[in-house]
């Protein structure tokens, strides 16, 4: 069990720490513009790791 | 069955992720063991079926904080189908133009068969070039940010078309309001004071090619004569990033990566991981070969000793960060909250349908890897597209259209992987390359854990 109590919503939780806020979901209806790097285009040459990217938004 | 949720213990800690939310969670190890039962709304056969390990109290408070998460669409978050911002056809806004189908150098493992990629060596023409950026132009229709790739062979080995077509393209941006980020992928022999200062001067990014640890180098990127080429290139690489200090340089805008390849014969490779570090590089890269009956090929019997591998550069990564003075890995960046939309995830590297590769002759390829494979030609500078089937083939060959990703957890981090590799492997790009996956599964998993103990840490240090 977590020593930390982190509030989430006023909910005192004792197992779970969230670390992010996604926004995957959401991106479903506002992405799609197009204007990030291309993914194999960086630092990963021989590979396709789109995860790794960033939204330029 | 589609994977919803995937959970992992690494180096004593439990990670929960929610695959279609990206939602990363710490968990405890009693949550760990719930998730092999919970399925959303089955509390009572989970209580039972735990009853044996955990206090009766402590399973349903746990439970009570999953269904908080389950709210929130932050756990059992509903499947992703292919959103109407995945447009139909794809604008292509990137391209790799292979500016030298030679090089200077022989590694061992290269997939260019040494820069010719099974043709003639020659070197791309200015008029190609400049032709290249007109096309990037004309097809990438609204989109201001386009990027181009000198690669090679060794594209330092042409610099006149390299500073040719920069120039033309930086002044078709005063024309057209167009952004250019230019990149260069260079083995450094040739990264001379001179290239340096003009390459300084034009805002490229980049990509400098080192296998790590001087033996390691040596063994598997001689010169032609087949010379070892640490020492030289090191020189030059240190020059270059001292000549780019406090400048606008960081791993998103103007960069400067090292990247490297490992084998067969170093699967010890943290150790070359923290030899660039100690050579004075923080910003880097280092990937799995990808070779078919080599004797330098990564096999399913290395997978144990690779995935160990990576726990190990996981700790050491770690452990420079917390004592001050870290290093960026590549494969460890992952931005949880503000990742690509599914569109992008969707499109993965666009290979085919938002990048494209030129040949020196103007040819048109899917991407850099598959130059020299006849079946893969899409058309040419001067024709155009002419195979839209097969652009469109490769558009919709997305992680939801591929038997073995659309189940997979990982399918939005890695997109279904890379189109070469399977098509390598299997002849057919939608059937991924296995060990490629396996690989990037545990590569995820480590970024995801890096990741969430920054966060940890973080908050606990306010």
């Amino acid at each position: 069990m977590f020593h930390l109590e982190a509030g989430k919503g006023g909910i005192q939780v004792k197992h779970i720490q969230t670390v992010n806020k996604p926004t995957m979901q959401k991106s479903l209806k506002t992405g799609g513009c197009g204007e990030c790097q291309a993914s194999c285009q960086s630092a990963c040459k021989t590979s396709c790791t789109v995860g790794n990217q960033v939204c330029e938004k | 069955m589609k994977a919803k949720i995937h959970k992992f213990e690494q180096n004593g800690t439990y990670i929960l992720l929610d695959v279609n939310s990206g939602a990363v969670h710490v968990i405890d190890k009693m949550i760990y063991d719930l998730m092999d039962t919970f399925t959303g709304e089955n509390d009572e056969e989970t209580v039972h079926a735990w009853a044996h390990a955990y206090p009766e109290a402590d399973i349903r408070e746990a439970l009570g904080e999953l269904h908080t998460l389950m709210e929130q669409q932050e756990l059992f978050a509903p499947d992703i189908d292919v959103p109407p911002t995945f447009r139909q056809h794809g604008l292509v806004k990137s391209l790799c133009l292979m500016v030298a189908q030679d090089c200077n150098l022989r590694c061992k493992y290269c997939f260019g068969d040494g820069g010719s990629y099974g043709q003639e060596r020659a070197v791309m023409t200015p008029d190609v070039g400049r032709a290249a950026i007109d096309f990037l132009i004309e097809k990438s229709g609204p989109r201001k940010h386009c990027e181009v790739d000198f690669f090679g062979g060794e594209p330092l080995m042409n610099m006149k078309t390299v500073k040719a077509v920069t120039e033309y393209a930086r002044k078709k941006e005063q024309e057209t309001g167009k952004r250019f980020k230019l990149t260069l992928t260079t083995n450094g022999m040739l990264l001379t004071d001179e290239n340096i200062q003009w390459l300084n001067d034009h805002d490229f990014s980049l990509v400098l090619s080192l296998d790590g640890r001087k033996e390691v180098n040596d063994a598997m990127r001689p010169d032609v004569g087949g010379h070892g080429t640490y020492d030289r290139i090191v020189r030059n690489f240190r020059r270059c990033i001292e000549s780019r200090k406090g400048g606008n340089y960081d791993y998103r805008g103007v960069y400067t990566y090292l990247r490297g390849t490992y084998t067969h014969e170093n699967l010890d490779f943290t150790k070359d991981v923290l030899s660039m570090h100690d050579a004075g590089f923080d910003i880097l890269s280092l990937e799995p070969v990808v070779l078919k009956d080599s004797p330098y090929a990564i096999t399913e019997d290395d997978l144990p000793r690779v995935y160990a591998e990576y726990d190990r550069l996981v700790d050491a990564y770690m452990e420079r960060r917390r004592a001050g003075h870290g290093f960026w890995f590549f494969h460890f960046n992952m931005d949880l909250s503000n990742g690509p939309c599914v569109a992008k995830r969707l499109s993965g590297c666009g290979a085919g349908h938002e990048y494209f590769a030129v040949a020196e002759n103007g040819d048109l390829y899917p991407c850099h890897q598959f130059v020299g494979r006849e079946g893969y030609r899409l058309g040419s500078l001067s024709e155009g597209v002419t195979r839209p089937e097969l652009s469109q083939y490769f558009r919709e060959s997305h992680v939801l259209n591929k038997e073995k990703c659309r189940d997979c957890w990982a399918r939005f981090f890695c997109s279904g992987g890379c189109h070469a590799n399977a098509d390598l492997f299997h002849g057919d790009i939608r059937q991924p390359y296995e060990i490629g996956c396996a690989i990037q599964k545990k590569r995820l998993e480590c970024a995801i854990l890096v990741q969430a103990l920054q966060t940890l840490e973080a908050n606990e240090k306010q």
